[in-house]
């Protein structure tokens, strides 16, 4: 069975096609990883999948023509939008009850809230969250009611490098036990190889959908690592970020600073032509 | 059928009573309603009018203005203050189709209103109670029940506007403007046809 199923879909903004003709098929039980500069279409393929938004041609997610069964799909999927923004007076608990609510299951709250360690804040207001706790509780609302399928807009965005790793593991996590995961990505970080395959879009349209592991013999992700050595910035490009900054340390700069530029999906999207 | 209809109803109106200006709302109202009662009673009934008569003119005046513009402000603002914080989009994410977001919305707006309204209403009718004949009762609930009617006809006048536009401005503007039409120039307007039907004998 297919999880997602795209006949032709386009999704015009005025004048603007936000989606050209897309087609694509999402086998049940895998992940797929969308990946896309800003503007691609992703965001709208979620939406779309959803029935959140409306669009020309046909979708079948889990089975469901989406735009008769709209609501009963969202039932079924947890999904997660891209800078998800939630009423700032509400508390956490209520949040959650809210969600299983909607959704008619029934939950316990340390199983939603625990796993994202917002067992803490269950009573705080949302308003008093930090974007990367917000962004921790949307996922974990998404998780509400064991979806079979997953959807998540940019859901790396706001984290840290610990809420990332929980992140990749608990998409393996719900793969192996056969749901769907689909994930969109700005950016081509080391994150790839929790999916199975990638999917490119450009300008609205599927450039390609090819296995994760053809991506890293295609394109090896180049990071934009810059230090601050003294008082002035210095640029670095380079594939294995830890083994540069060794590399520098090793020979003698006193490293005050440093960010890391994550590569965009250019590189990858040169390499397959699109 | 399956919706999630009474759930969003219910959320709306717990989060709409418990809002600051539906609270405010509600204080400002009873405390207006109590005090014209009072007022009424005790001002005109000494100068012989008839007590009830002065406390109701009071009282349907208030209602004339405050209820058409709390219910239209706060239904104008319902959906489009949601879209521009981003939050429209959450709900949307759930087991929910506009349609029902859109009557989630309308339903719990009145109801919220309406309470608020009954609440104001029946303390000054309790202290009303004490003078009123059965006959001024029933004016007294006649004025009650045109009162929720005027609710229920501003909250989806201000709905549709919600719906419509794209910024809170806008719909602020626009539900402020049909305030202003319907409680003041409409009578105007009303009275000058008349009279010009009247003035040509239709």
């Amino acid at each position: 069975m297919r999880a997602v199923q795209l006949e032709e879909v386009s999704k015009r903004f005025g004048d603007y096609f936000a989606l050209k003709d897309v087609s694509m098929e999402i086998e049940d039980g895998s992940s797929v990883l969308l990946v896309g500069k800003d503007g691609a279409g992703k965001s709208t393929l979620l939406r779309c999948i959803t029935g959140i938004i409306g669009f020309e041609g046909r979708i079948l997610t889990l089975g469901m023509d989406v735009k008769k069964l709209g609501r009963e799909v969202r039932r079924l999927v947890g999904y997660v939008p891209q800078n998800i923004r939630y009423q700032e007076d509400v508390r956490v608990v209520e949040l959650a009850d809210y969600v299983a609510d909607m959704k008619g299951v029934d939950v316990f709250l340390d199983e939603v809230l625990t796993p994202f360690g917002l067992q803490e804040v269950a009573y705080s207001k949302v308003g008093s969250l930090s974007s990367g706790m917000k962004q921790r509780l949307a996922i974990s609302l998404a998780l509400i009611g064991d979806p079979k399928l997953l959807i998540l807009d940019e859901p790396f965005n706001n984290l840290d490098p610990m809420a990332r790793n929980k992140l990749s593991e608990l998409l393996q996590t719900m793969v192996r036990r056969g749901r769907t995961v689909i994930a969109s990505v700005h950016t081509l970080s080391g994150l790839i190889h929790s999916f199975e395959y990638v999917a490119v879009l450009s300008d609205g349209s599927l450039v390609r959908m090819l296995e994760a592991d053809e991506v890293s013999r295609i394109v090896k992700p180049i990071y934009k690592i810059h230090v601050r050595v003294g008082g002035s910035w210095r640029t670095y490009l380079t594939d294995d970020v830890f083994a540069k900054l060794s590399e520098l340390a090793d020979d003698g700069y006193d490293i005050r600073d440093a960010w890391i530029e994550e590569p965009d999906a250019e590189g990858l999207l040169r390499a397959i032509g699109g | 059928m399956n919706t999630s209809l009474p759930i969003l109803v219910k959320r709306g109106l717990y989060s709409l009573l418990l809002s600051r200006w539906m609270l405010g709302y509600i204080a400002i109202f009873t405390a207006l309603s109590l005090s014209f009662a009072y007022l009424g009673l005790l001002g005109l009934s000494t100068v012989g009018f008839r007590a009830f008569s002065g406390a109701l003119a009071a009282i349907i005046n208030l209602n004339l203005y405050a209820v058409p513009l709390v219910s239209i402000i706060t239904a104008s603002l319902s959906i489009v203050a949601e879209r521009e914080n981003g939050t429209l989009e959450f709900h949307l994410s759930l087991p929910v189709t506009r349609t029902e977001l859109f009557f989630a919305k309308t339903f719990s707006t009145m109801l919220a209103i309406s309470l608020a309204t009954i609440l104001g209403y029946g303390l000054a009718s309790w202290y009303l109670m004490l003078v009123l004949s059965d006959a001024d009762s029933i004016v007294f609930l006649n004025i009650m029940g045109a009162s929720l009617l005027m609710i229920f006809s501003f909250v989806a006048l201000g709905m549709l506007i919600s719906s419509a536009t794209r910024s809170r401005f806008t719909a602020l503007a626009t539900s402020i403007a049909l305030w202003i039409f319907f409680t003041l120039l409409y009578e105007v307007l009303l009275m000058v046809f008349s009279d010009r039907f009247q003035d040509l004998g239709v």
